[in-house]
Formats: C-alpha cells, sequence, structure tokens
C-alpha cells in the first residue's frame, strides 16, 4: 500500500494525464455518454444563449439576403399549395394526415468537420423531443439529437454518422443516403443494385420507411454514378438540395401518428 | 491576474463565437486556445496545468458541439510543451521562466518551442476533428495554419504581454 502511494505521488503528473485523456476518449468515442445528451453540447442554456444572442447581431446584417431567400420560399410553398389543393380534390381521402411542423430558427450551424451539428432556437417547451426529424423548403436538414428547455442540437445530414433512408423518384427504388465528409455540397447513395438503370439527374426523395421523416420531402438530384465498383451496388453521387452554407429557417416535422405506428411495428 | 483572466476569456470568446466559423481563403484556420495553451504559466509536472488545459478545451468542445475533441488537444498539448521546453532550455533556466513568452526566451528560442507546439495542435485537430489523413492538402494546411497562427502570436504578445500586463502574466 505504502508502495502504491510512493508510486502514485512520484508519478501523479503522468498519472494525471493517462487519466484525463481516457476521460476526453471516452468523451468523443462514447455518444450515449451521460454527460454528453445532458449539458455538454449547445444546446444547454448558456451555449444556447450565447448563440442565440450572436445570431440575432449577424442575422440583421444579412436582412436583405434572408428576405429574398424568404420570397422564393414563399413562391415555393405556394406552388406546392395549389397542387396539394388540387390532389385533395381529384384523390379520394388517403393522403397521410396527422403532420405538424415546428418553424424554427438556425443559431448555429457547423460545415468544416466530419460530424457538424446545429443549433436552433426551440426545445422542449416548445414541444421539440429527440429524434424527430428537420426539414427546410429545399429538402432535409437532419434529425433531433439532444434537446434543453429552449433549445435542440440537429444532427446534419453532413455528419459521417448520420443515414437517411430515401427513394429514387424515376424508380422507385430504396436507398441509403450518407455523407463522406469531404464536399457539403454532395453526398453519397448507398445500397442501389446494380441491375437497376439509372441516370444522371434523377431526384431522391425520402421513404418515410424510417419513421423520422415524412414520405416525398426532397433530398437532392444524382450527379455521378459508377458502375465499375468491386460490389453489386453502384457508387452514387448526389447533389444535395439544400444549400447548408445558407440555412436559416428550419421546420420540425412533429407526426402524431408515428408513435402509433412505430408501436405497431414493435409487437412481435 | 484580473486582466490574464480578462484575456483569456475574450481569447476564447473569439474562438468560439467568431473564428471557429471562419476558413481563411478556404483553407486556414486561426485559433487563440493555442496562445492561451502556450503563454499559460509553465510548472515542471504541474496538475494545474493539466487540469486548466482540460477545462479551457472542455469550455471550447461545449460550444463547438465536438465533446472531447479539445479537450484530449489541450491536454496533449500542454503535456507536449512541459516536455519540450525542458528539452530546448534545459531545467535550470526553465525555474527561472516566469512565462513561455518571446520575451523571456528571444525570437530563435521561441520559434523552436512553438513552432512544432503549434504544428502539433493542428495536426491533432485534423486528425480528431476532421477524421482525414494525413495527405499534401493536409499538410499544406497544417503548415500554413501553424504559420499563420505563430505570426498570430508574435503579433499577439508584441501587443499584449510588453504593455504593463506582461507584470502580471507569470
Amino acid at each position: 500500500m505504502r508502495n502504491l502511494l510512493k508510486f502514485i505521488s512520484r508519478y501523479n503528473y503522468s498519472i494525471t494525464f493517462f487519466l484525463l485523456f481516457s476521460i476526453s476518449i471516452l468523451l468523443i468515442s462514447n455518444e450515449s455518454f451521460i454527460l454528453r445528451s445532458e449539458y455538454f453540447n449547445s444546446s444547454n442554456y448558456i451555449s444556447g444563449s450565447f448563440y442565440k444572442a450572436q445570431n440575432n447581431i449577424f442575422s440583421y446584417f444579412s436582412l436583405g439576403q434572408k428576405n429574398e431567400k424568404l420570397e422564393n420560399e414563399n413562391l415555393t410553398l405556394i406552388n406546392k399549395l395549389s397542387q396539394l389543393e388540387s390532389k385533395i380534390k381529384n384523390e379520394s381521402s388517403s393522403d397521410r394526415l396527422g403532420l405538424n411542423f415546428i418553424k424554427a430558427q438556425v443559431i448555429n450551424n457547423s460545415l468544416n468537420k466530419s460530424k457538424n451539428y446545429i443549433t436552433i432556437d426551440k426545445g422542449l417547451s416548445h414541444g421539440i423531443k429527440k429524434n424527430l426529424g428537420v426539414i427546410s423548403t429545399n429538402g432535409v436538414i437532419g434529425k433531433i439529437k439532444h434537446v434543453s428547455d429552449n433549445f435542440s442540437t440537429i444532427i446534419s445530414v453532413l455528419n459521417t454518422s448520420f443515414f437517411l433512408s430515401t427513394v429514387i423518384k424515376e424508380t422507385k427504388t430504396l436507398s441509403s443516403l450518407n455523407w463522406d465528409g469531404e464536399d457539403p455540397k454532395r453526398a453519397k447513395l448507398l445500397y442501389v443494385p446494380k441491375h437497376i438503370p439509372l441516370e444522371v439527374g434523377f431526384s431522391v426523395l425520402t421513404s418515410s420507411f424510417d419513421s423520422i421523416f415524412p414520405q416525398d420531402i426532397k433530398v437532392g438530384r444524382i450527379t455521378s454514378i459508377n458502375k465499375n465498383v468491386n460490389s453489386n451496388f453502384y457508387d452514387i453521387e448526389i447533389i444535395l438540395s439544400e444549400d447548408f452554407y445558407s440555412i436559416s429557417n428550419v421546420y420540425v416535422v412533429m407526426d402524431s401518428l408515428n408513435e402509433e405506428k412505430v408501436k405497431l411495428e414493435m409487437l412481435d | 491576474m484580473k486582466n490574464k483572466l480578462l484575456i483569456f476569456s475574450l481569447l476564447i470568446f473569439f474562438q468560439v463565437f467568431v473564428l471557429n466559423k471562419i476558413i481563411f481563403f478556404d483553407f486556414l484556420i486561426l485559433s487563440p486556445l493555442i496562445i492561451i495553451l502556450l503563454l499559460y504559466k509553465y510548472k515542471k509536472n504541474s496538475l494545474e496545468n493539466l487540469l486548466f488545459a482540460f477545462f479551457i478545451g472542455l469550455a471550447v468542445d461545449i460550444f463547438n458541439d465536438s465533446l472531447g475533441v479539445y479537450s484530449m488537444v489541450s491536454i496533449i498539448i500542454v503535456y507536449f510543451r512541459n516536455f519540450w521546453i525542458l528539452k530546448i532550455i534545459g531545467e535550470e533556466k526553465t525555474s527561472e521562466l516566469n512565462d513561455l513568452s518571446i520575451h523571456e526566451l528571444g525570437n530563435f528560442q521561441y520559434f523552436i518551442f512553438s513552432y512544432p507546439v503549434i504544428s502539433l495542435y493542428f495536426t491533432l485537430l485534423v486528425l480528431l476533428e476532421s477524421s482525414s489523413f494525413l495527405n499534401l492538402d493536409v499538410l499544406a494546411f497544417i503548415l500554413l495554419s501553424s504559420s499563420l497562427n505563430y505570426v498570430f502570436m508574435l503579433v499577439f504578445q508584441y501587443l499584449f504581454l510588453e504593455s504593463k500586463l506582461s507584470d502580471e502574466w507569470g
């Protein structure tokens, strides 16, 4: 015991170093580490408030740009609305009900890492929960990762750990989207078998199979198809429909029927 | 002491809310955290040095959603810094130092001391934060960002450490 104490007091500097080093590794590697999910991210009250204040200042200087973007978004929404109205008139009432959207503002957004996150100014008090999908008028943004009372962090599509269930519109082929950590405007489309006839320009939409996003939300467009790979699947690159450099307003998808669906799927 | 705390806080604030969002020429980053880690007072085998590095790294991590990355880089840098300064100027001289600034070490010794530490800082950041492997682009980024931060650090020291503040820095 005495020797052990002697050893510790002699090497306490190196021991402390390895202890702190191990804690850092634990923080990096263990995503479900309790501290990570509660306070140690930008959705906590202090950093969230700072980011909100910073965003308020910076957003003032880009009002013109935002206005133009909102006008474009308005136009897109008006078009979509008229399409939906005519669809409702023409088709039977089998459309999906129970979807609500909560508008939120992006107050922090990272792009230069392999695991990027976005912070928004809405949290538990606004009805936001973990694992809800987040979209914009241009397409998919990500899903909610951490929530505090007034803020939430989103695991962005530009995060190498994020996989999204997608479908190719023209061929109805199921696939999976993942970002490879390289270009923030492009991502990879995985698990599309080589026998499916594909063309550059085909649209990629959400499939809704992951119970996070509604069906047919824009994800991107195929820009390159490589068949010469040593696998049964294509190597496909898509250009993302959302420009992550300039996102400001997003919508959190609240699907009131989702819980029922997940419960049912878990039976047996 | 008050001034030191204030400057450390301002540098961290600057890093988290301004410089973390800016990539100069789509390629270079400026990181004031390395200034704090290099200029924080030196003590041989000091637990305080390690704990300070860990917590200041953790503070950056919390705002940056990169939990563990900056805290790990910070403790490695301070551990290496304390080892490296001993190798460069020896134990006898380090005990006479008030701080590890250019005014105490001189131009040449300061370059030999600080440049490898800054390069190691950016190498670790690239490996941990971007998960990039070392290739020519990454090497160029490390070299250029290290040089930019070295110049920034010199300017910072000439602006702030020659004033009355230098008496309080140690």
